[in-house]
């Protein structure tokens, strides 16, 4: 899990059915620690190279919070920041819908915009055509990505990954 | 062979394997004071390595030499390592020697060689120290975690990125500048997952007048810190409406290795942070130096570090700059959509996100359906500038966004110019030659004068590169002759900061305007200096878009001995308009009616001035000034001639 290679779709695919499925243990975690979480969450997330394996879980757990205060605490939280934090390969789409997550729904919903062009590359599409591709078929399934107001990050990013014609469209399923 | 002779040799090898190492390490000693007593203590590159700077001549005499202006313990391993370059690099060269054996966990990344390994690359390039590491026997360690670490980073590229000036946050007003690298990876149009770097201080929740304080002498710490660019640009482009652009620096590729090495020294460490000289902008520069020896940077400022003008610096440094690109901020895209717009589609935006109270949500839910795709659209924009968290509208908002997803993608809107950077526009600073010249030349004679100011912009200077129509003055001095002796020269004015903040309101926003200023003047009619404090707050409208017009409501304090009581308070309106009559030339008119609310006199002015920019650097102005005072009136006319610079 933390070799440096690069971005590999089959690595997502793991991560994604990993998160997927730990998403019910985090849940319980963040009950119990989520002012320290919130702290840890506020840089690298967790995902970093050099950090523990707790910390990852802690992640999880902040992930589950709800996307309101979450991304707050994402955006002006820097305290526990240090250089050597980087979003590992696996955690990519997970930290970028988290950061990311009015500005991908904005965007789903019109069906295009920089910021979706990104999650498309994060699943494979790395031409323009295909981004664009990418883009207009999250936003047909823009109702069953995000079937309420209040979806939160890891349903986003779960009934995501359900959608065969849009993470299809670039190979990832 | 017998026990005893076995007993001896190994008494006897262990002996020679003890020599040896001794005689190693008095050769490795050796090594070190021969590179000491060659200077390499004081090697330009060492001493950008250690922040180390030269002290003043008078400290100088007194403390040691150099100083380093890392103020966090971590960067040194020498306990004098703050003050003497020489000391550091004697236990850094020891240090490195050290076997893995005797570090903590025998933990490589612990080791010197891992923790340092920018001073490692120097002393391996610059004193061929891994020749003398192999020689004594010490190892050379592959700090594979580090390595590891730069190969996620895949780095192989760095931008200074710099987000424009955002007046409604003091600490933001010069701008701000962070690094970025570009990835291999993310070359294709995926460079929102390249990462930024930042330096900030760290202020943990510390607000309003403390923060500004503490920000002025330097108490909160600053550090390097580091998180992916589409999340810094949430922070600057969405929240704040920052537009970003990107300076690509030409960096070799060993460069940028060495300055990724040295980064990581330093976010061990912390600076002190001073918003006006140790800040952002300032460090990133000499960190940024430290890896390119043949450039300088810092040492250009030596009073205060403005993030534009640390920009200006490294573009105008030959050969630095590689290439630029500008990133509008949301609302600068917003503001474009708006423009060809229909009325309709602006109300329905304006009342969905606003949230008219008078129309109930279920009403607007039916106008959603029959909305047009660009009034969604300017809805689903101007939501997302707003940022409200408002429950009631967040359903709205979803609704709008279910609707938009069933009408396909809308035809892109246009692209937007980049605006002028700031090194396009005039520098900062500026000295003025001065001519008044009285109406009523029977009780006064013509006066010749200088203006020095330090910083910034005046509302009718070329814009280019800065906010359109404000002003931001720091440290202005006029001095004239006197007009009963013209031998002398008598100061009229230190201002230490004079502000105008405005933005026309417009069909969604209804911004406020205001002004302030400070320092020491000589009320009209007195002819002594005193301090003043002034400043009101009202709104601006524009008209025809080359027609600004402000209305406050200003008041002033001022001390003075030749005022009645010494002192005076004084209210009313002030009127500020400005003619942009083409990029370069500007009229603008300015008339303030002041009550006096303590015992006093009443009393009114106008200003008229045509601003001529007739180079980059170069202005020139006419002006005719009318004061009165119940009664007592003066009116002149007035010539300057402006040279701007960077110093």
């Amino acid at each position: 899990m933390r070799s440096p290679i690069g971005f590999s779709l089959a690595r997502l695919a793991i991560a994604t059915m990993v998160f997927v499925s730990s998403s019910a243990f985090a849940a319980k975690a963040s009950m119990g620690s989520s002012s320290a979480s919130g702290l840890d969450a506020g840089c690298g997330l967790g995902s970093m190279v050099i950090q523990e394996n707790t910390k990852v879980m802690q992640v999880l757990a902040a992930t589950t919070n709800g996307i309101g205060v979450q991304t707050f605490a994402i955006s002006t939280g820097t305290s526990n920041c240090k250089a050597q934090n980087l979003v590992m390969t696996e955690k990519a789409v997970q930290y970028f819908v988290e950061v990311n997550r009015d500005d991908l729904s904005r965007e789903m919903a019109k069906g295009e915009g920089e910021k979706l062009q990104t999650l498309a590359s994060l699943y494979g599409c790395e031409t323009n055509a295909s981004r664009a591709q990418f883009s207009k078929a999250a936003q047909a399934a823009y109702a069953r990505i995000l079937p309420t107001s209040t979806t939160a990050v890891d349903e986003m990013v779960k009934n995501l990954n359900q959608e065969k014609s849009v993470i299809g469209v670039c190979g990832t399923i | 062979m017998t026990c005893r002779n076995l007993f001896l040799s190994a008494w006897a090898f262990s002996c020679l394997i003890v020599s040896s190492q001794v005689a190693f390490a008095t050769d490795y000693d050796t090594a070190i004071d021969t590179k000491i007593s060659e200077g390499a203590g004081f090697e330009k590159q060492w001493l950008r390595l250690g922040h180390w700077k030269p002290r003043g001549p008078i400290r100088r005499l007194y403390r040691s030499r150099y100083r380093s202006e890392a103020d966090g313990p971590e960067l040194f391993i020498s306990p004098n390592g703050k003050n003497d370059p020489e000391s550091e690099l004697r236990a850094t060269l020891k240090a490195f020697a050290v076997p893995l054996t005797q570090t903590p966990g025998q933990d490589e990344s612990q080791h010197a060689q891992c923790l340092f390994p920018a001073r490692r690359q120097w002393a391996f390039r610059k004193l061929g120290w891994e020749a003398v590491l192999r020689q004594s026997g010490a190892e050379v360690l592959p700090c594979e975690a580090r390595r590891r670490w730069k190969d996620m980073l895949g780095a192989e590229g760095v931008s200074i990125v710099f987000a424009s000036a955002y007046l409604g946050n003091a600490s933001s007003m010069f701008g701000h500048t962070f690094l970025k690298f570009h990835s291999k990876e993310n070359r294709a149009g995926r460079d929102l997952l390249d990462y930024g770097v930042n330096f900030a201080a760290e202020t943990n929740g510390v607000g309003g007048a403390p923060f500004a304080l503490y920000g002025l002498i330097g108490i909160f710490p600053g550090r390097f810190t580091m998180q992916p660019f589409h999340q810094t640009l949430r922070t600057y482009s969405n929240l704040e409406g920052r537009d970003l652009i990107e300076y690509r620096l030409n960096y070799s590729s060993e460069e940028l290795d060495f300055f990724i090495d040295h980064l990581f020294e330093l976010e061990r460490t912390h600076f002190d942070y001073y918003f006006l000289t140790e800040n952002c902008s300032y460090f990133l520069l000499t960190a940024l130096e430290a890896a390119k020896p043949d450039i300088e940077l810092s040492d250009f400022f030596w009073y205060e570090v403005i993030p534009a003008d640390s920009v200006r610096v490294v573009a105008r440094t030959p050969g630095l700059v590689h290439s630029t690109k500008y990133r509008p901020s949301l609302m600068a895209l917003f503001r474009a959509q708006t423009v060809k717009l229909t009325d309709t589609d602006i109300d329905f935006a304006k009342t969905a996100v606003d949230l008219d109270r008078s129309k109930s949500s279920s009403v607007l839910k039916t106008q959603i359906a029959s909305a047009s795709t660009e009034a969604l659209d300017l809805a689903l924009d101007y939501g997302a500038v707003r940022a409200t968290s408002d429950p009631a509208f967040d359903e709205l908002n979803y609704q709008m966004r279910l609707e938009r997803a069933k009408r396909g993608v809308a035809s892109p809107i246009a692209k937007i110019d980049s605006p002028a950077r700031p090194e396009q526009g005039h520098d900062p600073a500026r000295i003025g030659a001065l001519f008044e010249l009285p109406t009523d030349r029977d009780s006064a004679r013509g006066r010749f004068g200088l203006q020095i100011r330090f910083a910034y912009h005046d509302r009718l200077s070329n814009d280019d590169g800065y906010l359109r129509g404000t002003t931001l003055e720091v440290m202005r001095t006029t001095v004239l002759n006197d007009d009963l002796d013209p031998s002398k020269l008598r100061f009229r004015e230190v201002t230490f900061l004079e502000i105008l903040s405005v933005q026309p309101r417009n069909r969604f926003a209804n911004p406020l305007s205001w002004r302030a200023s400070f320092g020491f003047r000589e009320p009209f009619p007195t002819r002594t200096m005193g301090t003043f404090v002034n400043g009101g707050v009202g709104t601006t409208i524009d008209i025809g878009r080359h027609f600004w017009l402000t209305a406050l409501i200003d008041s002033e304090a001022l001390t003075n001995p030749d005022v009645e009581n010494r002192y005076l308070l004084n209210t009313g309106p002030r009127l500020i308009s400005t003619f942009f009559i083409s990029r370069d030339l500007k009229l603008g008119l300015d008339y303030a009616w002041r009550r006096a609310l303590t015992p006093g006199r009443h009393s009114e002015g106008g200003i008229a001035e045509l601003a001529w920019s007739a180079a980059q650097n170069f202005e020139m102005r006419i002006g005719y000034q009318d004061q009165s005072v119940e009664g007592i009136r003066r009116s002149e006319w007035s010539a300057k001639i402006y040279q701007h610079l960077l110093f």
